[in-house]
């Protein structure tokens, strides 16, 4: 019986030695990233005023009130689908008039800042109206970084169309709006 | 006759290599809650979102092999990229030893997060069984930069046993 185990233990070790034994598994991994699109005015979103300035000298022109004062920054985060080409930044007058004989321009930089991606392209200078117009074109997947100094800084201006018709009184507030769309 | 026994005796035995649990996962929306920022890049899985088990069954003994042949093994790593940004990084890790069984037994390597390329790397590695091992995954370097959608890849592990 013992030279049996004897003999039994000693095949076990022959029959286990040398043997490989190679096994693949596999399992799966997936990643969702969403789509995104946010739009913020920085450093807040209170009220800018604008104002012309008294000319030093008769027969000068009147002119607007300028500087950074007047500027507010955009930054936008932008993640996109495979299916959306691009996006757009449109602006427009939503509530309020622009008095008689003036004009409101609001100027767009390039992008300046710490973020990253396809940064949007600056239409330059606009003169808004109730109708929206694209103010930053070709948008891709970005992010301008957060705050001041990122992103497109937008200044505002006030022009006169037509002396005639300007009115010392009319002060009027307005409220501009920003939309985010796919192109 | 006892060459005829033994042989039967020794056979039926097989090694088991059981890898179970997988990972997907949708970055929430609201992972950005102020414009301009960029995801916050890095997400892990849960520590035990994947487990694998490594043990002799089969035959006459079962489990009991485990206790009677000594063995050892080890394993690699890879991934086999179907749709993935190959600027998405994947870590992996070994987050706990699970459970040894039979004389000897030990497990060891894989403890630190170790990035996954499309060639086989050395994982971990140890003897005799060892059950619910668990394993960790981890992502890096996501941004909006990337096209939003759902990349996919395929995680293989490939153990080599020595007997």
């Amino acid at each position: 019986m013992v030279r049996a185990l004897l003999i039994f233990c000693g095949l076990l070790s022959v029959t286990v030695l040398y043997s490989q034994t190679v096994l693949i598994r596999e399992h799966s991994l997936g990643l969702t990233i969403p789509e995104i699109a946010l739009l913020d005015i920085e450093p807040d979103n209170t009220a800018l005023n604008l104002s012309f300035s008294i000319p030093s000298e008769a027969g000068m022109p009147i002119v607007s009130s300028g500087g950074s004062t007047n500027s507010k920054w955009i930054n936008y985060t932008n993640s996109l689908s495979p299916l959306v080409a691009s996006r757009s930044i449109e602006v427009q007058i939503n509530n309020g008039t622009v008095p008689d004989g003036v004009e409101l321009l609001m100027d767009v930089s390039a992008y300046s800042g710490g973020g990253e991606g396809a940064f949007g392209i600056s239409a330059g200078s606009v003169t808004l109206s109730t109708a929206p117009q694209t103010c930053i074109d070709n948008i891709g997947g970005s992010y301008t970084g957060n705050g001041s100094n990122n992103g497109h800084q937008i200044t505002y201006t006030l022009g006169i169309t037509d002396y005639d018709v300007l009115d010392a009184d009319q002060s009027t507030s307005l409220e501009i709006l920003f939309t985010l769309i796919d192109n | 006759m006892i060459f005829v026994l033994a042989n039967q005796l020794l056979t039926g035995q097989q090694l088991n290599f059981d890898v179970t649990g997988n990972w997907n996962y949708i970055i929430p929306a609201n992972d950005i809650i102020e414009a301009g920022n960029d995801f916050s890049g890095t997400y892990a899985s849960a520590a035990n979102q994947i487990s694998a088990s490594i043990y002799l069954n089969g035959g006459w003994l079962g489990f009991w092999w485990n206790y009677f042949i000594n063995y050892s093994w080890q394993v690699e790593v890879t991934k086999l990229d179907i749709d993935w940004d190959p600027n998405i990084l994947i870590y992996i890790r070994r987050t706990g030893n699970g459970a040894g069984y039979g004389g000897g037994n030990y497990i060891s390597g894989g403890n630190s997060y170790m990035q996954l390329t499309n060639a086989n790397q050395q994982f971990f590695q140890g003897a005799q069984a060892r059950m619910n091992v668990p394993v960790q995954l981890q992502l890096r370097d996501i941004s909006v930069t990337m096209p939003a959608k759902t990349y996919s890849t395929t995680i293989v592990y490939t153990i080599t046993s020595t007997f």
